[in-house]
């Protein structure tokens, strides 16, 4: 018999306090004050052989429950394990995590890393186990524990190295929490199944530098007995300024780009020179002083050409890694509008006038306003409609275009235009008069939740209500089923009608734009309702124009057609881009270009700007995630000796046997045994006294 | 005039659910009522305003109490005289010792006892007689001399609903400081549970009957005192001195009742040499019981004044 905790054997020590209350039950109980004590005397107790007798017996029951629960605790068990083996040399499992992230570019350090690494595996036991995991704002598992196991002993070092010579910097960011956490998963699941664990350590293969992302780490609770290896690799020099691209904020006043440029708080040097450059020729662009350690935001200046402004490169920092800067370029896209009407473009009065000049001042699209005659080639298919007259070579081709799936919005001048266009739509059931305005009607309810009202919908912007409108065309009889009134005036009678029947959504103005009719294109609303309808008909929102490596590239808006895209990266392949498939993720900087349809996007990418944070991360981050970095070559010693050993398998043994269950059933049931007798005694003893 | 003080008299009530009663004028109220309702006459008539003679007036007197309606029809004045509301003043004398706190059940001894001296100054309140009060332990702590005049029932009561605050029981001192005050002679009531050393009593006593003081005493005791019936031995802890004695109440319980006897029997024999009344009440007994006491005490003293007052005037 041998104990898992003797110590706990002490307990039976307790055996004292039964016969400590036992003594103590002798002295009086109770306590009465009494209002005089001048008729008493003391009296001593009184003890009878009896109950000297009678409790003894139940003494030793509380003495024998208490000794059984001291057993209990110091966990019995039956046999020694008579042998205890010991494996003569374990297999060391050792993972080598290799940082590849864009940081790892500079100058000599992945050689000097890889070199560490192949030293240190030479020196390793042929017994251990090594495994290559590398990371970067991923973590990827080159060679696991599994299939290094599997392996011969002799080859397993060669394969490392073959893979290791396989991998190389990426332009990514570094999520050292991510990558270390997870391969302290790779190690514990390599552990699994083993009643002793084989000894364990990482090493980790990385610059450690000030911008690695820790935070799955400081969520994650690190096993004590893995320690962490630090295989150090400086770069020749401390010293390194970045480049990144500050995000454009709405509140700027202006429409400039904003580079921030950063030192390191190592570096010596703080003169720089920003450079414009299209990859062959450079132009001076700005003169930057940037103290070590600080950071400095520019705007740019407007590039000398469009090809210039590409990018910008900043010269005089020692590691080049981070000094180009691609920069996003809006570009418009063209589009036609077709304008059916008889209107002259230069005519104050017309409706043609003022759309024009809405719509050339549009960011996003350059609008080119044709008419039938000019709409007929097929290069300038018109993606909108607007229509004021029944023009009859318009109306036949409005009337191809919205069979066609070209909307359309239609803006009569009479109410006998108004029935023209509407039937050309197809909504020849609709029928409209010239109502009769008394001083003028205005916009009253407005459906704000519609596309094309939804930016006037804040209070600041929903003021209609100095808009007057001298003349419109009022819809007899009940409207079709499909139509929705944006707008009604305050006669309650339509102002803006959406019929989204098929094929094509058209729109129809029951009063125009034009001096004659309103003053809505003289209002501070027109411009930015025309843009909105432009936009809406278009194509949704914006895509971004920028982004880091490892972020997914934005795809345009498709188009009527679900032809494929065309990426083109900033090494000139170009891939096709189906539009079901998944997102790309860009994986170097530059200009990726993506045209899907007519439309043609352009998206800058460039490095994570935490990458530039090269200096060295200070040990209390790690430590702090309880992560104990070690610079020395760790030989973790054997966690099991020979007396750790015997304990393990007593453990084991104590685990199978559970002695301690039945011991504790046994003191339980004397519990139960003094307690029925006890009561048993008093039920008597009452009797004897009543009797 | 007769009273008929049947103790069993209905609206006598169990001083345990009197004693819940939270106002302790409330509580003599709910006495005092239930001994009249207990009564075949109201006392609200004539009881204490009787008429006793008429005196020619001589300048000087309150022309307040000349009989107007005499001196119409004789045309002379005469003064009116009564029974003096006021002719009887009883202090109530409470003990406030902290054995008095001792209680077997929910009431103790001292809540029992100013219980009894509230139901007495009530009803003589109710008499308009002076009622005064003095609470004491080793001496007198508290002393309201006794008035009757507005508000003093008030005070009365404001007195008796103080907690028990005193030390150990004294009873010769607090007499003899009641001797001194008490100028004129009147009614004293001495409520106590009496269990302390009788050495200097009959004299302190004495002393009050000699100055014609009629001397009323209630003995208020815990049933458990006077049979000790306690089953265990215990710690019995002195309330008074904090003393602890180990007692075991089934060895030394025929001891104590014959101590106790001894010391009862020699309160009653004092009380029977001085001539004074003595009452003795547990606290399971109806408070209705003492009233009964008092009262025929009460009419004796009136009836020994009248004659002496007779004697006087003869």
């Amino acid at each position: 018999m041998t104990w898992l905790a003797p110590l706990y054997l002490a307990g039976a020590l307790a055996i004292a306090a039964p016969i400590l209350f036992h003594l103590w039950r002798r002295t009086p109980q109770g306590r009465r004050t009494f209002s005089t004590l001048m008729f008493l005397t003391p009296s001593p107790p009184r003890m009878t052989r009896l109950s000297k007798v009678e409790h003894w017996s139940l003494l030793s029951l509380r003495g024998l429950a208490v000794l059984l629960l001291a057993l209990a605790f110091s966990r019995p068990v039956w046999r020694i394990p008579a042998t205890v083996p010991i494996a003569p040399e374990e297999s060391e499992l050792v993972a080598i995590l290799v940082d590849t992230s864009a940081s790892q570019q500079r100058d000599g350090l992945w050689k000097q890393q890889t070199d560490t690494i192949t030293k240190r595996l030479d020196e390793l036991s042929a017994a251990a186990i090594p495994a290559l995991f590398a990371f970067d704002d991923r973590w990827s598992t080159e060679v696991s524990f599994a299939e290094a196991e599997k392996l011969d002993p002799a080859v397993r070092k060669q394969v490392i190295k073959d893979r290791l010579a396989a991998l190389k910097p990426s332009f990514r960011g570094t999520n050292l929490g991510q990558a270390l956490v997870r391969t302290a998963q790779s190690v514990q699941d390599a552990q699994t199944g083993r009643a002793l664990p084989r000894p364990q350590r990482i090493w980790l293969a990385s610059d450690l530098q000030a911008g690695s992302d820790l935070r799955e780490l400081l969520a994650y609770d690190w096993p004590d007995d893995l320690p962490v290896e630090w295989l150090p690799a400086t770069a020749k020099s401390a010293e390194n300024a970045g480049l990144q691209l500050v995000a454009a904020t709405l509140n700027a006043s202006d429409d400039k780009l904003r580079v921030r440029v950063t030192n390191a708080a190592l570096a010596t040097r703080q003169r720089f020179v920003l450079n414009w450059t299209n990859g062959t020729t450079q132009e001076k662009c700005l003169d930057v002083v940037v103290p070590p350690g600080q950071s400095r935001v520019i705007a740019l200046p407007s590039p000398p050409s469009p090809e210039l402004g590409q990018s910008v490169v900043l010269a005089g920092d020692e590691h080049p890694f981070d000094n180009q800067l691609w920069l996003p370029s809006r570009q418009p896209q063209p589009c036609s509008v077709l304008f059916v009407g008889r209107d002259e473009p230069n005519d104050t009065n017309g409706l043609r006038y003022y759309l024009d000049r809405a719509l050339a001042s549009n960011p996003r699209y350059v609008a080119s306003i044709v008419t039938a005659n000019e709409a007929l080639l097929p290069s300038n298919r018109p993606a909108l409609v607007v229509a004021a007259e029944a023009d009859p070579a318009g109306i036949d081709l409005l009337q191809k275009l919205v069979k066609s799936g070209v909307a359309a919005v239609l803006v009569p001048k009479t109410a006998e235009d108004a029935d023209a266009l509407l039937a050309a739509c197809g909504y020849d059931a609709v029928q409209t008069r010239e109502a009769v305005v008394r001083d003028y009607a205005l916009w009253s309810e407005i459906d704000f939740e519609s596309p094309w009202f939804a930016p006037f919908a804040e209070a600041q912007f929903a003021d209609f209500s100095g808009i007057h409108f001298w003349k419109y065309r009022q819809i007899l009889g009940d409207l079709p089923p499909s139509s929705e009134v944006l707008v009604r005036f305050d006669t309650n009678s339509p102002a803006i009608v959406q019929f989204s029947g098929r094929p094509a959504k058209v729109w129809f103005f029951a009063a125009g734009w034009h001096p004659h009719d309103s003053q809505l294109a003289r209002s501070s609303k027109f411009v930015p309702l025309m843009w909105r309808i432009l936009e809406a008909t278009l194509g949704g929102a914006e895509a971004p124009s920028a982004a880091v490596v490892g972020e997914s590239l934005p795809r345009p808006a498709p188009g009527s057609d679900d032809a494929p895209a065309q990426l083109t990266g900033p090494d000139g392949m170009s891939v096709s881009w189906p539009a079901g498939e998944s997102a790309i993720v860009a994986e170097q900087p530059g200009r990726y270009t993506v045209v899907a349809g007519a439309a043609q996007h352009l998206v800058a990418v460039n490095l994570p700007p935490d990458e530039s944070r090269t200096d060295p991360l200070p040990p209390e981050q790690l430590e702090a995630a309880g992560v104990k970095l070690s610079t020395q070559a760790l030989r973790p010693a054997l966690p099991a000796s020979v007396e750790q050993l015997r304990q393990q398998q007593v453990a084991e043994l104590e685990e199978r046997q559970q002695l301690w269950r039945w011991v504790l059933l046994g003191a339980f049931g004397l519990i139960v045994l003094e307690t029925a007798l006890a009561g048993w005694w008093q039920n008597r003893n009452n009797g004897e006294v009543v009797g | 005039m007769t009273l008929a003080t049947d103790t069993t008299a209905p609206g006598f009530v169990d001083p345990h659910v009197l004693l819940q009663i939270e106002s302790l004028e409330l509580r003599a109220r709910h006495v005092v009522d239930g001994f009249w309702s207990g009564l075949n006459r109201s006392p609200y008539h004539g009881f204490s305003v009787e008429f006793t003679e008429y005196r020619q007036y001589t300048p000087g007197d309150d022309p307040r109490y000349l009989d107007w309606k005499l001196y119409a029809r004789s045309d002379r004045y005469y003064v009116k005289r009564f029974e003096d509301e006021t002719n009887l003043r009883c202090l109530l004398l409470l003990d406030a010792s902290r054995s008095m706190e001792y209680g077997s059940s929910a009431v103790t001894k001292f809540d029992y006892a100013r219980t009894l001296a509230a139901t007495f100054g009530y009803f003589l309140t109710t008499q308009r007689d002076a009622v005064g009060l003095a609470q004491f332990s080793r001496d007198i702590d508290h002393y309201i001399p006794a008035r009757y005049r507005a508000g003093h029932w008030r005070r009365l009561l404001v007195a008796l609903e103080s907690p028990c605050t005193g030390t150990t029981t004294e009873l010769s001192p607090p007499l003899e400081q009641v001797a001194e005050r008490l100028t004129k002679r009147g009614m004293l009531v001495l409520i106590s549970d009496l269990l302390a050393p009788l050495e200097h009593v009959e004299l302190s006593l004495g002393c009050l009957t000699a100055r014609g003081q009629e001397v009323l005493v209630f003995q208020t005791l815990d049933p458990t005192e006077l049979t000790f019936d306690f089953d265990r031995p215990e710690l019995f802890e002195d309330l008074e001195s904090g003393r602890k004695l180990y007692v075991d109440p089934a060895v030394l319980r025929t001891e104590y009742r014959r101590r106790l006897n001894e010391h009862l029997a020699a309160i009653e024999q004092l009380c029977a040499r001085l001539g004074v009344t003595y009452r003795r009440l547990t606290t399971d007994q109806p408070l209705g019981d003492a009233l009964g006491d008092f009262l025929r005490s009460r009419l004796r003293s009136r009836d020994r004044r009248t004659t002496a007052g007779g004697r006087r005037r003869a």
